[in-house]
């Protein structure tokens, strides 16, 4: 043996050779002494034949060798009855670390066994737990947090639209207030020397805005009271300095046009200020001091400004809201003619609860839905683990009669869901950290969609609720097992246990409750879709196929003759652009508005509670063959017969006011509207058009000539009746066609009239869209969890189904059994389901439009879908137990 | 360490640290001389073997040091070893001593 020549048996290079299989840091320590002591151990046989004797001898005990090499790495030296047990003796020794990360591996290890167990669950996990973070980070931000300034909790604003001067004047008698600010905006045209004209969005604040806000000057200086009424100077928004003035540092101190004025810039805003999207107008470019002397802001009529107020120390909101009510009455006491019908009503809000208004149905919504859902994937993680725990009754009990004690059985369960835990919490933070980056960037306006982070406790809730689950399925049921004896387990060959009625209860009770929240959450889903799908199918009363839409803002035109006069200009102009077969305009057109606090020009025809609300539409060109619109009575006016300051001036009114003033549409022709300025004459009736979004409703319109107008107004839409293909450069020839009349005019992009009406049913189809992902998702993992529980009860009772079976139970009947069983319990769930969604969809009302709440139609239909679902799920392991061969399973076990 | 925790010894063990207490051995001569002394009761394989040797030197029952030889380890028992040997070896003959009167009896 100490000579080097001596050949190797072939024993010995076989042996070698399996010595790979043993733990790698094992083998590198003793895998040359074990072969060199095989060597001797052959070399000291006498004869051939001995040599193979004693060398198979070893090779066949190699492996268990490895084994339990193996069983020793990840188990440290025991101490005491060492051979006695077997490698495998309870192992209570090593230091905590090392045996936990050993056991961590053994849990791995173990789970990368079963990795259809492991993918489902920490997929679950991870998007429940991903998604209800994601969505709770959204809506904590936008509604729960404090908004980011100064005594936050004080602000107030006054609500119901924006506020004429004779109020703003009163404003300072307001004792509650400790501070107000006004705001108001519009469109101002840049004349850059070097090229187009920009248009760049100017509010007039008062100084106040900027210190109720927490503004500070990058650059120069703010506003100061002593800049009241100053029309030569602005501060310009770090964006806008930024962006259009390439963040000169010498910008302060210079002068810029901005309407044919000039202008010094005073100071540049720091990057960080932030003021409510809510209040006022958004991505604003410049401020500028209010022009308190304006004249126009002395008419009632006039009504422009917002106003946000910070109440005194102590001061209550009531307290605020009985001195406004004072102001308002003063108001009214001093303008009789304007103010008929009594003084305006103006309740006062927290800035707060201004600021996520509308946003907050919907983020209750969308985070009671992932709620829902985050629930329905707990329960399919509890079955997971359940199922997984009653499975392995076999493997426990064999390793509880080689030794090891209930305690370290049921650490190795827990860790095992905690490491599925951890797992789908590392998918969850990835899930919500990419939601949350996706969110920012799509999300085009919610109030104070800025600087969300992720919020840390609800994703520790998501987590702890997840692996909550896991723990309390995954080890409870083993619980069960202890004290019951082993052998009892091992004899009863895994059967009966399915048994223990507790365990059963359980399993109903999560599919009872899987089915009801995903039918709360069809139901809503069904609900959402029929809302929509009324919505769209309104007829919106143009014709919106091939129209386009330019929208301008002629600014410093306020006298209505050049006003009009020139925008007639751009309308011809337009009309000679090739493609184009008519062109119409008006201040505003459908659409262009949506929502309820529509825009513009209101009037009221009656007294008193028979009012009629009317919405006055100035429209000329060729209006109505543009957009489509039919005229069901009588015809247009004339435009070339229409003049400034006519009398009798023609008007065209909705068919719905005609029916209502004058009980037909003929009968509206001829008539004149007193309450009307200049008292027009109806000329025509048209149908109704649902100017500010199909979910609106139709309101009274009064359609008049641009002529009618008393004042010019920056704001004009014009339409374009397009036919066919267009030409590759229709932009270019649109905005050339408006600078030949209007050189000045910045030209946005052209809109389509069919994306606007998308747009306006936009959040709608979000919502339906929303709930029916999350819908199917429930349902499917509802089917899932009850297909997987009878799957599993008829496996656990292959041999009783075999008994039934061999006496005589035919497959249909079989069938039938388990079949009713999971229909039972999906029945259950459906008659929970329906008791609950006919109590939660109330919450949906806001977003409903043309269908109730209670819709039995959209109950029923989700009762009928889950009951369909849950007879696939169940038809499944039915067909797996009439499969059952009687013998086969008898035999097996 | 507690002596009495190691205690029992099992059959295997208590016949390695009996051969080991009489000199160091290398692996095969501990092989060959456990074979011996039970008679061909107790078989080692090589693997097996330093399985065994691993534990018992993880609880320091035993030592090793490399030999001039090459590949060659020679394993020694400990002082620890040599005291649990003492101990283990009273504890059987008190227990032989406690029930060799009934084996009489019985005979």
């Amino acid at each position: 043996m100490t000579d080097g020549s001596r050949r190797t048996h072939p024993v010995e290079a076989a042996y070698r050779a399996g010595l790979v299989l043993m733990p790698p840091h094992v083998r590198r320590a003793d895998g040359d002494a074990i072969v060199s002591t095989l060597a001797d151990q052959l070399d000291a046989q006498s004869g051939a034949w001995a040599r193979w004797r004693v060398g198979l001898r070893a090779l066949r005990r190699l492996p268990r060798a490895i084994a339990g090499h193996w069983m020793d790495a990840w188990r440290p030296a025991r101490v005491g009855r060492s051979g006695r047990n077997g490698p495998h003796g309870t192992g209570r020794g090593g230091d905590g670390m090392g045996r936990i990360t050993r056991e961590l591996a053994q849990v791995i290890r173990g789970l990368a066994k079963a990795p259809t167990f492991a993918v489902a669950t920490i997929v679950l996990i991870g998007l429940g737990a991903g998604t209800v973070t994601t969505v709770y980070t959204i809506v904590d931000d936008v509604l729960l947090q404090p908004l980011p300034y100064p005594a936050q909790d004080r602000l107030v604003y006054l609500t119901n639209g924006s506020h004429n001067g004779p109020t703003l004047d009163r404003l300072p008698d307001v004792d509650a207030f400790e501070m107000w600010a006004v705001t108001s905006g519009k469109q101002v045209n840049l004349m850059r020397p070097e090229g187009t004209p920009l248009g760049m969005t100017q509010a007039e604040v008062t100084p106040s805005y900027f210190t109720m806000f927490g503004a500070r000057p990058h650059l120069g200086r703010l506003l100061t009271d002593a800049d009241a009424d100053d029309r030569s100077i602005a501060v310009l928004s770090y964006t806008a300095w930024r962006d259009v003035w390439g963040a000169d540092p010498d910008l302060v101190g210079r002068t810029v046009l901005l309407d044919g004025q000039p202008r010094e810039i005073v100071g540049v805003l720091a990057e960080d200020f932030n003021p409510p999207g809510s209040v006022g107008w958004q991505g604003v470019d410049l401020y500028a001091p209010v022009w308190w002397s304006n004249p126009t802001l002395d008419q009632p009529g006039y009504h422009a400004h917002t106003v946000v107020a910070r109440l005194r120390p102590g001061a209550t909101i009531e307290q605020a809201q009985v001195e406004i009510d004072e102001v308002m009455q003063a108001v009214a006491d001093a303008h009789p003619d304007y103010y008929e019908e009594g003084p305006e009503e103006k309740p006062l809000v927290t800035l707060q609860e201004q600021a996520v208004g509308d946003v907050r149905t919907g983020l209750l919504l969308l985070l009671s839905a992932v709620g829902l859902l985050m629930l329905v994937a707990c329960a399919n993680v509890a079955h997971l683990f359940m199922a997984r725990a009653l499975g392995r009754d076999r493997e426990i009990a064999i390793r509880r009669a080689m030794g090891a004690g209930t305690g370290d059985i049921v650490r190795r369960l827990a860790l095992e869901a905690v490491a599925i835990g951890a797992a789908g919490g590392a998918l969850a933070l990835g899930i919500a950290i990419a939601g949350l980056a996706a969110f920012e960037r799509w999300t085009v306006q919610l109030p104070r969609g800025t600087d969300i982070s992720l919020d840390g406790g609800i994703f520790a809730v998501g987590i702890l609720l997840a692996t909550g689950t896991a723990l309390v399925f995954g080890v409870g049921p083993v619980l069960r097992l202890v004290g019951r004896d082993v052998q009892d387990t091992l004899r009863g060959g895994g059967q009966g246990i399915t048994g223990g009625r507790g365990v059963r209860a359980l399993r109903g009770g999560l599919i009872v409750a899987e089915v009801a929240i995903s039918l709360v959450l069809v139901t809503g889903a069904g609900l959402l879709m029929r809302s929509f799908s009324t919505v769209t199918s309104q007829d919106p009363g143009i014709d919106a196929d091939g129209v386009r839409m330019v929208v301008l803002n002629p600014t410093g035109l306020d006298e209505a003759e050049p006003y009009v006069t020139r925008m007639h200009a751009v309308d011809r102009a337009l009309e000679r652009v090739p493609g184009v077969q008519s062109a119409g305009w008006a201040m505003a057109a459908p659409f262009q508005f949506v929502g309820g606090d529509a825009c513009c020009w209101g009037n009221r025809i009656g007294e008193g509670d028979d009012a009629l609300r009317i919405r006055m539409h100035t429209v000329g060109g060729d209006w109505w063959e543009t957009l489509g619109t039919r005229i069901v009575a009588g015809a247009a006016w004339d435009p070339d017969r229409v003049a400034f300051d006519m009398a009798d001036m023609p008007v065209v009114i909705s068919e719905e006011l005609a029916i209502r003033m004058f009980g037909s549409a003929e009968a509206a022709l001829g008539r004149v509207l007193e309450d009307i300025t200049h008292d027009p004459v109806v000329v025509g009736v048209a149908e109704p058009v649902l100017w500010y979004g199909l979910d609106q409703p139709h309101e009274f319109a009064v359609y008049l000539p641009p002529e009618a107008l008393t004042f010019g107004i920056p704001m004009a839409t014009f339409a374009l009746r397009t036919s066919g293909a267009l030409p590759d450069d229709f932009g270019r020839l649109v905005r050339e066609a408006i600078w030949s009349v209007e050189p000045e005019l910045p030209v946005p992009s052209i809109e389509s009239v069919e994306d606007w009406i998308d747009d306006s049913s936009g959040t709608r189809r979000f919502g339906s869209l929303l709930f029916s992902v999350f819908g199917s998702i429930a349902l499917l993992l509802a089917a899932a969890g009850l297909s997987g529980t009878l799957l599993y009860s008829v496996s656990r009772q292959r041999r009783e189904l075999g008994i039934r079976m061999a006496l005589g139970a035919g497959r249909r009947r079989t069938q039938a059994q388990v079949v009713g069983r999971g229909m039972a319990v999906a029945g259950t769930g459906v008659a929970v389901g329906v008791a609950l969604a006919w109590y939660l969809s109330r919450f949906l009302e806001a977003w409903l439009y043309g269908v109730s709440p209670t819709d039995p139609m959209a109950i029923a239909g989700s009762a009928v879908v889950l009951l369909l679902t849950a007879g696939v799920a169940c038809w499944i392991p039915a067909w797996r137990a009439s499969r059952t061969d009687p013998l086969e399973t008898l035999k097996a076990e | 360490m507690d002596i009495l925790e190691h205690l029992p010894l099992a059959p295997r063990d208590l016949l390695i640290l009996a051969v080991l207490s009489e000199g160091p051995l290398h692996g095969y001569g501990l092989i060959k001389a456990v074979e011996d002394r039970s008679e061909s009761g107790v078989l080692l394989d090589p693997a097996n073997l330093y399985r065994v040797l691993r534990r018992m030197r993880e609880l320091g029952w035993i030592e090793e040091e490399e030999s001039a030889e090459q590949r060659r380890r020679i394993h020694r028992i400990t002082d620890f070893g040599s005291q649990l040997l003492a101990e283990e070896l009273r504890r059987l003959e008190r227990l032989l001593g406690q029930a060799r009167p009934a084996l009489a009896e019985g005979a």
